[in-house]
């Protein structure tokens, strides 16, 4: 069948040639979509959050009695390495917006680095700290809810970082690639915020309801 | 828009247009091996297509499932199939027909038709449609296998814990099922968010906000409900309940502090939104079938598109009223009583419009317009039902009966089948480009009518006669044999209406009427463009001055201009009043969605029998990942290199 | 009319109500119904008066003045609108005040029996706080007629529903969780229940049955089943008796008065004083007796209870031992 379009079509009332091919924010549709996936995983840790107060009610204490407390040390480091990262994250995307490919580079590098240490930290905090293991109890099958569904997230961008940063070290580096490194860093934000009232509810309210 | 308007006549027979359209030929040629071309497209339509037949596929296995289960149920003790083989018929009939058809049906058509009625070339993410679709096809082969080697998931489509937890589910069943229901929720919410940013970022210039078509305002409303409502039952089923039975944890085991209450929870807080989620869409596609044939808008448009607001809003706080059986204090109940009964108001109010509609114009009673009626008429009945079991008092007797299974049966057919089959007549030509035959169409509308009441209908006297759900058989001595037997006669009206919509799918894509761009004489953008639609479905791109384009424009539409030709670009406008802003260059054909989909099953296939398949799906997924995102370099043009600064205005 | 079992069983009904429960809900539903089926028609008749005017208005030869419309749709889908909003809030209203007064067990101390759900049966315990008061029983439950009853639920496996229609709606069983339900049969008679929670393979064969009788025969009735099981005098029993204390079936059930004291399965201390067995799949005579003790895999695929191949002369003083349990 010959695909003609309709004669209807006649009247050209709009030249869009003068309209910009790379953009950044929310101008960019490739900004909605980090938006639309961090909806999703903010409400799905939302969700995990409800779930694991709900199984507070099931216990008298929380920790459950003969159920060690979490230790403090290391979730404590990570929160502090977390923030740390963020005036680095910010520092990259101003490069970024500037098309500065040489600080860019190095943003992503310290980066991944940063987000290679949150990953391993989170494998910390689940062997050492927690001091259950998930089969013990409903209160440690939540603990390792919480800090897993997290951990997936840090490790699903440590992958995008790090593909990232290899873009921009060893592949043919395009425009469109900076506005892509400014979602990321809206998307780094997002996870590390994230973290924080799960820091307090994994680490702290143990703490209060014993 | 005013910074480039112009107006200069464009004249689509021209030379130089004729050399953008030669040259987007070249740009959007598939690959020439048609297998390989199939499998790397990332065309919405070739993808909805697939989708949409795929859908189909699933809703048919799943209707022989419920037409053995009412040749089982048609006389009382009956030997046809067994418990094991009956828990295993119904629980994938209600998985299949949620998860594998009523919703991804609607994703389906909505990757169709939503870029064509929008008035843009593709939607938002080519590639994650894809992947989309992929994996959605791997979970629902995934479901009919298990249930063909008699592994079928066997604890209901709502797998009460601990009825499904590893003590009283030993094997494999249940973990199909969860896994599942992953793969249905990916597709989903991956569909989502491309149907929010298609919606809100690629309308036509001038399709403000005021201007869109109904069915794209369900679409978006139903996106918005899928990213709130999807998530909790992934958690439940994914995060949960599949690892209580993988790892032993807790989560739903009273003994060690877990609670069975909470899947319930979890679940109806997805399972209730997942009914609107089903339907809204459907009342989309009656908007459209409405207007259509009677050449009239549709009444009360701002009233319209607040109702689909109100419902999706509302439907989130409905959820346990699937649980009134259960420990749920009073108050909680009356709320959730109150919010049951004030959903109808939203629904009722549209059906008003569409009854002032045909009122004021001039209805023609084709095939879609008899499913758009039917539609009304069966509906309804199950918003009345629905109103009654609200009420706590009355929902006690009749929960988990035959009664339920003839309210939603009324509802989900009614607000989710019958505009399903009436948008198929509806857009059957613009898909195709031919007409789908009325005469098979109105056998198909009558048996298909005749058929759902006698099946459903006598459904309600059973469950108020104490006829519960999900039983194998009963004795003799209840009665309810005659009734049951009505029931199955309809299926079985039912099976020889769905065989007749083939027939004419079938015969019609072979021999139908030549459709031409617009036979009904519609009004949505989708109708402005050719039969089938080209790869890049608009060139130049349609500006919209109004809600009905096609009518209000004549023969002069006005039209934008400059997209490029040469690479698949697309119109990016503002999310409120599609003011132009800028041009996007989407990504071509690519075998990686489906790699991906395939790490992806790796993943949650491969953990029903192994938890480190998660580990190394991970890895294979970023081994996907990476192939799907790297740069090729084919873009000398467009390469930065340390000292040179792009502009970022107006550059070709 | 309480004998032969199973024809009482017909007595499932939503809309025969024999108790003030279910009687509210009864006229509750009839309330809905009537409110229901004009709302219905009136939306009907609306919608076919609405198809009809195009063709009415052209038999006529009338155009269609579409200016002049708009206002009538708009008071029509208003008064639609508004007419809906009020029968919904009088509905809500209606509802709550059954909701209300269905709630509150209208005595002090009802009499009180523990019923908990097992796959694939019902077990019910009276719990008599005097010496040698409580006992066990399953699948039937004994109430005076006219008086308040409070049952006390609970589940043992997984979430089962208890739900007997003529006299009160359902309440799920749930583990872990204990829940309650009451209700009051008016009228003497016998009342079917199922459960309504599907809870695996034999969902469908797990009835029970209510007996409603007056005061003194319930009594009467109680009293026996406190007794524990009467010694077997006669040879044929008594070698049937043998049978049951040395056979497989003392793994799971228990019968007072003897060494059998397992809870897995139901207590058959006074088996034949029931109507039916197997959780109201059978009536309770010898014949389906036997026939479910040799294979119920046959008559309930998947119940947790094995074949049983017993010899002929055994299984015959089994039945007649059985049946001497009233």
């Amino acid at each position: 069948m010959k695909r003609t379009p309709t004669k209807r079509m006649a009247r050209s009332v709009i030249d869009l040639r003068p309209l910009p091919d790379v953009v950044f924010g929310s101008r960019d549709i490739m900004w909605w979509g980090t938006l639309g996936f961090m909806v999703i995983e903010g409400f799905t840790l939302v969700l995990c959050a409800a779930a694991y107060v709900y199984l507070t009610q099931n216990y008298s204490t929380w920790p459950p009695e003969h159920t060690p407390l979490p230790s403090l040390g290391w979730p404590t480091v990570q929160v502090i390495v977390m923030l740390a990262s963020l005036p680095v994250v910010w520092w990259t995307a101003r490069a970024a917006h500037r098309y500065d490919l040489g600080k860019v580079r190095i943003g992503l590098v310290v980066a991944t680095l940063f987000n290679a240490a949150f990953v391993g930290i989170r494998l910390v905090e689940l062997l050492v700290s927690l001091n259950v293991k998930w089969d013990t109890n409903a209160y440690a099958s939540a603990q390792w809810l919480l800090l897993c569904m997290h951990g997936t997230l840090l490790a699903v961008e440590l992958v995008e970082v790090g593909g990232m940063m290899l873009i921009f070290w060893i592949a043919p580096v395009e425009d469109k690639h900076f506005s892509d490194v400014s979602d990321m860093v809206m998307y780094w934000v997002f996870m590390t915020l994230a973290w924080m009232p799960l820091y307090l509810l994994c680490f702290w309210v143990p703490r209060w309801l014993q | 828009m005013s910074d480039h308007t112009t107006s200069v006549d464009y004249v689509p027979t021209s030379e130089p247009y004729d050399r953008e359209i030669a040259e987007l030929e070249e740009t959007y040629e598939a690959h020439a091996n048609p297998v390989w071309a199939w499998v790397t497209s990332v065309d919405h339509k070739s993808i909805g297509k697939r989708y949409i037949v795929t859908c189909f596929v699933f809703f048919i296995l799943a209707g022989l499932n419920a037409g053995v289960m009412r040749l089982q149920l048609a006389r009382p003790e009956n030997h046809i199939v067994g418990p094991d083989r009956y828990n295993q018929l119904f629980t994938v009939h209600g998985t299949a027909m949620m998860f594998l058809f009523a919703v991804p049906v609607m994703t389906a058509f909505s990757t169709y038709l939503i870029p064509l009625m929008v008035g843009t070339k593709e939607v938002a993410y080519p590639r994650l449609n894809a992947f989309g679709y992929w994996t959605f096809l791997i979970g629902g082969v995934f479901l009919f296998a298990g249930l063909y080697t008699n592994t079928g998931p066997d604890a209901g489509w709502f797998s009460y814990t601990p009825l499904s937890g590893p003590d009283y589910s030993p094997g494999k069943r249940i973990d199909i099922w969860a896994q599942v229901v992953t793969f249905t929720e990916i597709a989903a919410l991956v569909a989502a968010v491309e149907m929010i940013v298609t919606i809100l970022k690629m309308r036509a210039p001038g399709m403000s906000l005021n201007r869109i078509p109904l069915y794209v305002w369900s679409i978006l409303v139903v996106s918005f409900m899928i990213l709130f409502a999807m998530p909790s039952v992934a958690i439940a089923s994914t995060a949960m309940l599949a690892m209580d039975r993988l790892v032993a944890t807790h989560f739903f085991n009273r003994a060690e502090g877990g609670d069975p209450l909470l899947w319930q929870h979890l679940y109806w807080f997805f399972g209730h939104p997942e009914v609107y989620i089903m339907f809204i869409p459907g009342l989309g596609f009656v908007s459209h079938i409405v207007e259509t044939f009677t050449q009239r808008r549709v009444f009360g448009y701002p009233v319209m598109v607040l109702s689909l607001f109100v419902t999706g809003f509302v439907a989130f706080g409905l959820w346990v009223h699937h649980m009134f059986a259960t420990p749920i204090p009073q108050l909680g109940r009356t709320l959730f009583t109150a919010a049951s009964v004030l959903i109808a108001v939203p629904s009722g109010i549209q059906i008003f419009c569409w009854i002032a509609t045909i009122w004021a114009g001039r209805p023609r009673y084709t095939t879609a317009m008899l499913f758009a009626i039917g539609f009304i008429v069966v509906f309804t009945i199950g918003g009345l039902t629905g109103v009654m079991i609200a009420s706590v008092p009355f929902d006690l007797q009749v929960h988990d009966t035959y009664f339920i299974v003839a309210h939603f049966h009324y509802v989900i057919l009614g607000g989710v089948v019958f505009p399903l089959f009436g948008a198929c007549y509806l857009w059957f030509p613009k898909i195709t480009g031919r007409m789908l035959s009325e005469t098979l169409g109105k056998w198909h509308f009558w048996l298909f009518f005749v058929g759902v009441n006698v099946t459903f209908f006598p459904m309600h006297l059973l469950g108020l006669d104490g006829m519960p759900r999900r039983v194998y058989t009963y004795l003799p001595e209840m009665g309810w044999g005659n009734l049951n037997l009505i029931a199955t006669l309809g299926a079985v009206t039912i099976v020889a209406s769905v065989a007749v919509f083939l027939v004419n799918v079938a015969k019609s894509y072979v021999a139908g009427i030549v459709a031409g761009d617009d036979p009904w004489g519609s009004a949505g953008l989708e109708w402005a463009t050719s039969s089938p639609p080209p790869a890049w479905n608009f060139h130049p791109l349609p500006v919209v001055t109004s809600r009905a384009p096609l009518w209000e424009e004549g023969d002069e539409m006005p039209v934008a201009t400059g997209l490029a030709t040469d690479k698949r670009e697309v119109l990016i406008t503002t999310a409120l009043d599609a003011v132009p802003d800028n041009r996007h260059e989407h990504p071509g054909e690519s075998h990686w969605p489906l790699v991906m989909a395939i790490a992806v099953g790796v993943t949650f296939i491969g953990a029903v029998w192994n938890p480190w398949a998660y580990v190394v799906g991970f890895v294979i997924s970023a081994v996907a990942f990476a192939g799907w995102g790297w740069p090729r370099g084919t873009k000398p043009e467009h390469q930065v290199v340390p000292g040179r600064i792009p502009s970022t205005e107006g550059r070709r | 009319m309480l004998q032969g079992g199973l024809r009482g069983a017909l007595n499932q009904s939503v809309l025969e109500a024999s108790g003030p429960q279910a009687a509210k809900v009864e006229r509750l539903w009839w309330i809905a119904f009537t409110t229901a089926a004009i709302v219905y028609v009136l939306t009907m008749g609306a919608l076919w008066f609405a198809a009809r005017r195009a063709r009415r208005r052209e038999l006529r030869g009338e155009l269609l003045d579409e200016t002049a419309a708009e206002p009538r749709m708009t008071r029509a889908v208003t008064w639609g609108t508004a007419a809906t909003l009020v029968i919904l809030l009088l509905f809500l209203g209606a509802d709550l005040l059954v909701g209300r007064t269905l709630s509150p067990i209208p005595k002090k101390q009802p009499l009180t029996i523990e019923v908990t759900g097992h796959q694939w049966w019902w077990e019910v315990a009276y719990a008599d706080t005097s010496p040698h008061g409580r006992f066990t029983t399953a699948n039937e439950i004994h109430v005076p007629v006219g008086e308040p009853v409070l049952l006390v639920l609970e589940a043992q496996d997984v979430i089962h529903s208890i739900w007997v229609p003529n006299l009160a709606g359902k309440k799920d069983l749930i583990p872990g969780y204990t829940q309650s339900l009451w209700f009051q049969a008016d009228t003497a008679g016998l009342y079917r229940g199922q459960c309504a929670e599907f809870c695996g393979l034999q969902h469908a064969k797990m009835a029970l049955q209510v007996v409603a009788e007056p005061r003194t025969k319930y009594e009467e009735w109680a009293a026996g089943q406190q007794k524990p099981a009467q010694n077997a005098t006669d040879p044929v029993a008594s070698r049937g008796r043998e049978v049951f204390l040395t056979g497989t079936c003392v793994m799971c059930h228990a019968i007072e008065g003897t060494s059998a004291g397992s809870h897995v399965g139901p207590d058959l201390t006074h088996l034949a004083s029931r109507r039916t067995i197997a959780a109201g799949t059978l009536p309770n005579t010898r014949g389906a007796l036997a026939g479910w003790i040799v294979d119920p895999q046959r008559i309930k695929p998947g119940v947790h209870m094995p074949p049983n191949q017993l010899k002929p002369q055994d299984l015959d003083a089994l039945l007649t031992y059985l049946q001497t349990l009233k």
